[in-house]
């Protein structure tokens, strides 16, 4: 079991604590670091092979940085599951605040359950699908 | 400081395609005796452009010191070293693999990313390479891609040996695969062992092994090895290693800091670039982890065998309207060079067709090889680098005889300079000094490092001349 881990900005805090949790279950984890991008996810999984990708988010980008990954996923015909944690919000409509995006990005087929708890068995689920 | 078993003169040759190459470095004085060269005979007999060579450097030294000097060669014969690259992703795997064949040497002819398909076995097939190198995968990761890439090629009959340089997950089959189809084939560590990481110098001395253990003999320089004490590398590995001193200094001598080498020839051109990787202003760099010493080869652009796609590259009318001839003018003049490729430039309107093309060889090379920023707004970071930052490099150096010889260099040169207002996002410097290798010593003095990196040194700067 391999997972690629990042974060889309330059909080790792998330990110670090699934890299741990996944350490102790046992996966092989590739970790991309911070402010990482769609494409750089998509390379990676090319030559990784990994099924899952637990990406963390903090800076109000979460429904365009899904959006975009999910695109490239099909794009290049990958089957890895997106799993995102952390803060899921983004502008929507011109407004000045950022708001919870999490059913629209739910709706991409991205895993939003934003649980600590729930993540391994998620990884674990992506290689069971 | 010379070691006490090394002789006081080295001769240094170069097989080459066109001519076999010859320079005399001094040890004690770090000076070069005498160089010169004579046509090529690698296609008949590579002993007589040698036996050339040697009566020449005979007649500057001695036949004393002839006999008790040290001979060094590299060679570039026979249109150099083809290779294929087979990797998974476009700016890891195949970045990665393409960096280290270009490094060792070769020029590639073809490039496949992801699974093997019918297609690309049929295009590797076609094409005269020498070596296949196989990458793909970090450790510990998946190899379904790789176990596949594996059967493909077990079942071809590609009769080229295969490098392995990917997951070594993978090796034990590419090992029982390989072996029972009856392929050459060598397992080396992985170019990509993780995230940022690459590891080519295993990969890069096999490349140069195989080069010249097996493909040397191919090309009729078996006769040659007797009258040599070694032949080294090929000669585009040994220009990098030449540049890569100048940039970082010897033991005693102060390096250039970063630099740029440009080589434009008849068939291709070869940009070499030396600088530490570092971001430009502040973006996320992406993409396999670039190396101090970077090499890349443009085989589509080159003066003669190379100006019909290089003339493609630049634009008819885009031409026509710089030199001011007729396009059905400049067509004559490249259907004229593709005929006979030691024709030299004689009328103006080959002239001008001639700096054109050696404008255009350097500012298209220039930017393939130059990373560039990508200005993105998915992600949390606001601008990505890929490939190389090369705006610090503060001298650009022509070298290859149409560059050397031209009587325009600043114009060839300054074409590998960004402009800033036009192309902000081109990693190239906007300004940096010129220079020519006017003696065209960096071949002899990447194989005069092998033994003294000081008098080497010292060999390029006496070579080098600032043109302005």
């Amino acid at each position: 079991m391999t997972v690629v881990i990042g974060s889309t900005d330059i909080h790792d805090y998330g990110k670090e604590m699934i890299k741990a949790m996944c350490n102790a279950a046992g996966a092989k984890v590739f970790d991309l670091g911070t402010y990482v991008t769609p494409d750089e996810i998509v390379e990676n999984l090319l030559e990784t092979e990994s099924r899952a990708v637990v990406i963390s988010t903090y800076n109000g980008i979460a429904l365009s940085f899904a959006r975009e990954v999910v695109e490239l996923l099909a794009k290049n015909g990958l089957q890895a599951q997106l799993i995102l944690g952390g803060l899921i919000n983004e502008n929507q409509d011109g407004g000045s605040l950022a708001v919870d995006v999490s059913e629209a990005v739910k709706a991409l087929g991205v895993n939003t359950d934003n649980r600590m708890e729930d993540i391994i068995p998620a990884v674990r689920a992506a290689y069971q699908a | 400081m010379i070691p006490k078993d090394l002789p006081n003169q080295v001769v240094l040759i170069d097989f080459g395609s066109t001519y076999t190459k010859m320079a005399v470095a001094d040890l004690k004085t770090r000076s070069l005796v005498t160089a010169d060269h004579f046509p090529s005979t690698v296609a008949t007999d590579a002993r007589l452009g040698l036996e050339q060579c040697f009566q020449a450097a005979k007649k500057a030294m001695g036949e004393k010191a002839f006999r008790a000097s040290m001979k060094l060669a590299s060679s570039s014969a026979a249109g150099g070293l083809r290779m294929g690259v087979i990797g998974l992703s476009r700016t890891l795997s195949i970045a990665a693999g393409r960096n280290a064949a270009f490094g060792a040497g070769a020029k590639i002819l073809k490039t496949t990313s992801g699974r093997l398909s019918r297609e690309d076995m049929e295009e590797l097939a076609a094409l005269p390479l020498e070596i296949i190198l196989f990458c793909g995968g970090y450790e510990e990761g998946g190899t379904k891609v790789l176990d596949h890439n594996i059967e493909m090629l077990a079942q071809s009959r590609l009769p080229m040996p295969i490098i392995y340089a990917g997951n070594s997950r993978a090796a034990p089959a590419v090992r029982r695969a390989f072996s029972l189809s009856g392929k050459e084939f060598y397992v080396v560590r992985n170019i990509l062992p993780d995230v940022g990481e690459v590891d080519k110098v295993q990969v890069e001395n096999i490349i140069r092994d195989v080069f010249l253990n097996r493909i040397i003999n191919m090309k009729n320089l078996d006769k040659v090895a007797a009258m040599l004490d070694r032949l080294v590398m090929p000669t585009p590995a040994s220009v990098l290693r030449a540049g890569e001193l100048l940039a970082l200094g010897s033991p005693s001598r102060e390096g250039w800091g970063p630099v740029m080498l440009i080589d434009v020839g008849g068939a291709t051109t070869d940009i070499h670039s030396y600088a530490r990787p570092a971001a430009y202003e502040g973006a996320k760099m992406v993409g396999a982890k670039e190396s101090f010493a970077k090499r890349t080869v443009e085989g589509d652009l080159g003066l003669r065998e190379s100006s019909n796609s290089l003339m493609a590259e630049i634009g008819l009318a885009e031409a026509a309207a710089e030199t001011g001839l007729k396009e059905t003018e400049i067509q004559a003049v490249i259907e004229r060079w593709l005929d006979d490729h030691d024709l030299l430039p004689v009328t103006e309107a080959e002239k001008k067709v001639d700096r054109l093309l050696a404008r255009g060889a350097v500012h298209i090379s220039a930017r393939r090889h130059a990373g560039r920023i990508e200005h993105i707004s998915s992600a949390g970071v606001k601008s990505v680098q890929h490939g190389k930052n090369l705006t610090e490099v503060k001298a650009v150096i022509g070298t290859g005889g149409p560059l050397i010889f031209s009587d325009n260099p600043v114009a060839a040169l300054g074409s590998a300079l960004r402009k800033p207002e036009l192309e902000p996002d081109v990693l190239l410097p906007a300004q940096a000094g010129f220079y020519l290798d006017r003696d065209y010593i960096f071949y002899a003095a990447g194989l005069l490092r092998e033994i003294d990196e000081e008098a080497a040194f010292c060999l390029m700067e006496k070579s080098l001349k600032g043109v302005a």
